[in-house]
């Protein structure tokens, strides 16, 4: 018998939401010490690679590591339908080959979720040296990529000693995003050597736009490296992890 | 006489109960997506799957008898599933009614052993067999794409007689699939009296699969009975337009090895005995080849009945190439399609008919001079075999701007 709860469904529904708009398709492990997810996006432009330990739930009933196939979108659709606040229960019903849903607040309500089969590719484990890191506010990023949209398709992020910025320029004009050291948006900073390179916007605004703007998210970068952002859920005892690869920028 | 309108339809389509098939073929994607493509109607596809059945009957709405319309986009259905028979050939099977899927999946089952497990059942019955039971049910059915190399009747057959036997009279209608046109199949003397339907064949919702060839059918009422009329050319009712790949672009169109995709020529493959000379895989015969041994005469003869055929292409691969980028699912190019299909309401009014004005104010200079480049024919076209798709490629003087600097791979860093 699996059976997965949590005090409330707000972490898991973030979590569901920013996966669900890069990729269609997932397959969760769980093992006794906890869920674990890493896929790619179909252009493998992006990866995402989330964990969530067994002391993050409330009941965490996983005997031996079984694997289940999910449809995101179906997932995020049911997830939509729950209150931040209702107590929210996974259990997986192996006879129906089915996950059951079941939120608890007011009234409990249950969905089921055919399970899928989904080969399963291999992933790259990409050996990343960044450079330079920072923890800023999720609110400050999500307003400078509506920005940037507005101007062009790619944005230039930079990590230096000073502070972290986002350029975005275009024929139709340009925009820029500065966090200086002491900006309250500027959580922490730490800057081995200065980096910096060019993504997609339309990514970056799909991996930040589930987390609350008072969320932290954690940058590391390198020049021309991919991105890694960092987000922790269940008060830091878990994590979603999203590298998103750099685009060349033009000489 | 009444007033004909024309209604886009693509009559071949498969659930996401059918193998190697996205989970995302489901009643709703499928209407939407339909709508966004400008088709009035689709095909079920796979209606004897217990499942499917019960998607059809509980979220669709029946408007006449075999009609079915979405309540939220009004996209229509009709009734129709895939059989494969005793020989592996692929029948396409229109059905009037609930009731009669019923009947005839109760007759098929008996001979079926996967039919609760796939949308496209296994029927171990010979072709005639199969029609004995579509006409008595008063179905129409046809074989699917005919001329390709695994699953079609000219793969197995010779001709519609040797298939079919007597009960050829009874088939009304041949799917041409995506690496055949009416050029190619009307070089064949039996096929003259013969409607063709271009249909999909998808397997995902999305743009360049669903409607990627449709039929435009000149009916009075948008309903079953109109599509049969309409395909049997019966009362005036007639299908006044295929629309579909240019057969190039079609997975089958070379003779090519299926495993290395190497091209050969009918000669080579037969010299070779059709193992590949690179890789040691099968070379599988190219539908333009197939059509060249069955041929009549080297050049098409159309029937008066028969409409024009106009090749198109995905919109999607079309702005990928005006815009550098290598793949047509890149959120740059979708932003591009979504824009293009939201100002000109779907993707053949933007192919076939916008205005060059319009397109260029819509989706600036290159996709427009790419579309026009389509129009005009310029796109090269290299063509597909052994199981790849043929894919275009845009003339230098028409990519006049150098192509966006390249988006990297996770999988470079690994």
């Amino acid at each position: 018998m699996v059976k997965l709860r949590m005090a409330d469904s707000k972490g898991w529904k973030t979590c569901v939401s920013a996966m669900a708009s890069l990729i269609e398709e997932a397959t969760f492990k769980l093992t006794p010490e906890g869920v674990k997810m890493k896929a790619m996006d179909p252009s493998h432009v992006a990866l995402v690679d989330f964990e969530l330990p067994a002391e993050a739930f409330a009941e965490y009933g996983v005997k031996q590591t079984v694997s289940i196939g999910a449809d995101l979108a179906e997932m995020n659709k049911i997830m939509a339908r729950a209150k931040a606040e209702d107590e929210f229960t996974m259990e997986l019903d192996e006879e129906k080959n089915r996950l059951v849903l079941t939120f608890k607040g007011t009234s409990t309500r249950k969905f089921s979720l055919p399970l899928i089969d989904i080969s399963e590719a291999e992933l790259p484990e990409p050996k990343l040296q960044f450079t330079a890191t920072a923890d800023i506010a999720a609110g400050v990023i999500q307003d400078g990529l509506r920005d940037a949209e507005i101007v062009g398709d790619n944005v230039r992020c930079e990590l230096k000693e000073e502070g972290f910025s986002m350029l975005t320029e275009s024929d139709t004009g340009a925009t820029e995003l500065k966090l200086q050291k002491g900006d309250a948006g500027l959580l922490k900073l730490s800057v081995k050597q200065p980096a910096r390179a060019m993504f997609n916007i339309k990514y970056l605004i799909d991996m930040t736009k589930a987390v609350s703007s008072a969320d932290a998210i954690t940058i590391n970068l390198g020049t021309n490296l991919p991105i890694q952002l960092d987000f922790p859920i269940a008060k830091g005892k878990g994590r979603l992890r999203f590298l998103l690869a750099p685009r060349i920028e033009a000489e | 006489m009444p007033k004909f309108q024309a209604y886009p339809a693509d009559l071949h389509i498969h659930s996401k109960y059918s193998g190697a098939t996205s989970s995302r073929m489901v009643i709703d994607t499928i209407a939407q997506q339909a709508k966004l493509k400008g088709l009035a109607f689709v095909g079920t596809g796979d209606v004897f799957h217990p499942k499917w059945f019960e998607s059809v009957k509980m979220e669709l709405e029946e408007v006449a008898e075999g009609t079915f319309e979405h309540p939220r986009y009004h996209t229509r259905f009709i009734l129709t599933v895939e059989v494969e028979d005793n020989r592996r050939v692929h029948h396409l099977i229109f059905l009037p009614s609930l009731t009669i899927v019923k009947s005839v999946r109760e007759e098929l089952a008996k001979h079926s052993s996967d039919i609760d497990a796939d949308g496209r059942a296994r029927v171990d019955l010979a072709g005639p067999e199969i029609v004995d039971i579509a006409v008595v049910h008063d179905c129409l059915i046809g074989p699917s794409h005919a001329f390709t190399p695994w699953t079609s009747m000219y793969k197995e057959f010779d001709s519609m007689r040797a298939c079919y036997g007597d009960r050829a009279r009874d088939v009304k209608f041949l799917e041409l699939g995506l690496s055949a046109d009416t050029s190619m199949a009307d070089r064949i003397a039996e096929l003259q009296d013969v409607t063709f339907l271009s249909c999909s064949d998808a397997h995902s919702p999305w743009p360049d699969k669903l409607g990627r060839e449709f039929n435009r059918f000149e009916m009075a009422e948008p309903t079953y009975s109109e599509i049969i009329k309409a395909i049997k050319r019966e009362d005036g009712r007639r299908i006044s337009l295929n629309v579909g790949f240019d057969p190039r672009l079609g997975k089958y169109h070379i003779t090519a090895c299926s495993r290395c995709f190497k091209q050969f020529t009918f000669e080579q493959a037969k010299s070779l005995r059709w193992r590949c000379d690179k890789c040691g895989g099968w070379v599988k015969k190219g539908v333009r080849d197939r059509v060249n041994e069955l041929a009549d005469c080297p050049e098409p003869k159309h029937p008066p009945h028969r409409p024009s055929y106009l090749r198109i292409a995905p919109l999607a691969e079309i702005i990928a190439l005006a815009t550098g980028r290598e793949d047509p699912h890149e959120p740059e190019v979708q932003l591009a399609w979504e824009k293009m299909v939201a100002r000109f309401g779907n993707e053949i009014e933007v192919l076939v008919d916008a205005p060059l004005e319009a397109l260029h104010e819509a989706g600036g200079p290159h996709i427009m001079a790419a579309v026009k480049a389509f129009r005009e024919g310029t796109l090269k076209v290299v063509p597909g075999g052994g199981g790849r798709y043929g894919h275009l490629e845009i003339p230098a003087e028409v990519a006049q701007v150098p192509p966006p600097k390249p988006q990297r791979k996770i999988t470079e860093f690994g």
